[in-house]
Formats: structure tokens, sequence, C-alpha cells
């Protein structure tokens, strides 16, 4: 399984470690990690198309779109 | 009588002459001439009968005409007076039209103006939310240090819950 990860900085290995116990990836699954500074907090998963978005980018989207 | 200058001769033939003249005038001269004066006669009382009938007819064709005339006064008075009655009516009719488009236009002019200031409320609205959003956006990557992302992205994994 590929896993890719968005994040606003390179994510460090305990990060990534927690992450993969979350996921429950296995040791044969790799995540990718982009760093994407647009993000400003938060992450972007993209588990095999499925996209868990916990971005703080989003959650002002969706702030934005509750107030309007 | 010869004494008196008359010569009883000449006065016999002179009765006999008239005897024969009236003979000759009333066998054929008096009939064709009465005849002819009775016709004329005749004629003259047909003529004044006719005049008297024209007369008649003229006085007759004369209140006719003012008949006619009064009648057709009447008839134009009512017509008229119909006229400006319809009219009249016609003018009410369109004063209430006028007043009730003039009142929609007012009513859809007002529902307009309500709606452009609806719509422009949220349009303004819609605007101050994407400033303040891209101000937030701005101000959270500018202000935001890396510990605090760390600590986010803490607060994130803590709170994702373990998928199977």
């Amino acid at each position: 399984m590929i896993v890719q990860i968005v994040s606003s900085y390179k994510l460090d290995n305990d990060e990534l470690t927690v992450l993969r116990e979350k996921l429950s990836l296995k040791e044969v699954d790799t995540i990718t990690n982009i760093v994407d500074r647009s993000v400003i907090a938060g992450m972007i998963i993209n588990l095999d198309g499925r996209v868990i978005d916990l971005s703080f980018k989003t959650q002002l989207k969706n702030l934005q779109k509750f107030v309007l | 009588m010869e004494s008196l200058g008359i010569d009883i001769k000449l006065l016999i033939a002179q009765i006999i002459n008239f005897g024969l003249f009236f003979y000759i005038f009333k066998k054929y001269l008096a009939k064709p001439f009465a005849s002819f004066m009775s016709d004329e006669e005749k004629r003259e009382k047909e003529k004044e009968r006719m005049i008297e009938d024209l007369k008649k007819k003229e006085e007759e064709l004369t209140v006719s005409q003012n008949k006619a005339k009064n009648l057709m006064k009447k008839e134009l008075d009512i017509a008229l007076k119909k006229v400006k009655e319809d009219a009249g009516r016609l003018k009410a009719n369109l004063i209430v039209e006028a007043k009730k488009e003039s009142q929609a236009i007012i009513v859809k002019g007002k529902k307009q103006i309500e709606v452009e200031r609806a719509e422009m409320e949220r349009e303004m609205k819609k605007k101050i939310v994407q400033l303040t959003g891209l101000v937030l956006e701005r101000s959270f990557s500018s202000y935001l240090s890396s510990d605090m992302q760390k600590e986010v992205n803490k607060n994130v994994l803590k709170n994702l819950p373990k998928l199977s």
C-alpha cells in the first residue's frame, strides 16, 4: 500500500511511527511525505485513494462554508 | 218708323243676319270654344290642385324634415351622452388600472430592492468571510511557528482514530 502524506513540514520519525500505528500500516507499506506550506498545519492523508483531510487550511475553508 | 230713321228691310235683314250668325256661331264655334274654355278651366283647376298638393307635400316634407332633424338631434344627444358616459367610465377604469399598475410597479420595485439588498448583503458577507479566511490563512502561515505546527500535528495524530 502506498500512503501519501501532505504536511506543512517534513514529518519526523516519531510522527511517522504514530501515523503507521494509527493507520495500521505494515512494514512493507511505504509512506511518501510531501511538504506543502499552504497546508499551514495538520496533514492530508491519501490512503490508496481514500483521502483523510486533517489540515488547518481545510478546517479554515470548512469554517468559511459554515459561516456562509 | 221711317220718320224715326229705321229702315224696316234693313232691320229685318240685320235680324236675319244676326240670326244666321247666332245659329252658325252656336252650331260651329260656341261648343268647341266652350269646350276649350271648359278644358282650360279644368286644366287651371288641376294646376291649382297640383300646386296645392305640392304645397301640402312641401309642408309635410318640411314637417317630416323637422321631425327627422329633431329625432336626429335627440339620437345624437343620446349618443353623445352615451359616449361621454363611456369615456368617463373608460377614464375611471384607466385611472384604476394605472393606479394598480403603479402600485404593482412599486411593490415589484420594493421587492427587487429587497432582493438586491439581500443579494448585496450575501455577497458582502461572502467577501468578508473570504477576506477573513484569506487573512487568517496568511496570518497562520506567517505566524504559526514550527513548534506550534508540531503541536497541532501532535494533537491531530492523537485524535486520529485507529484505522483497522
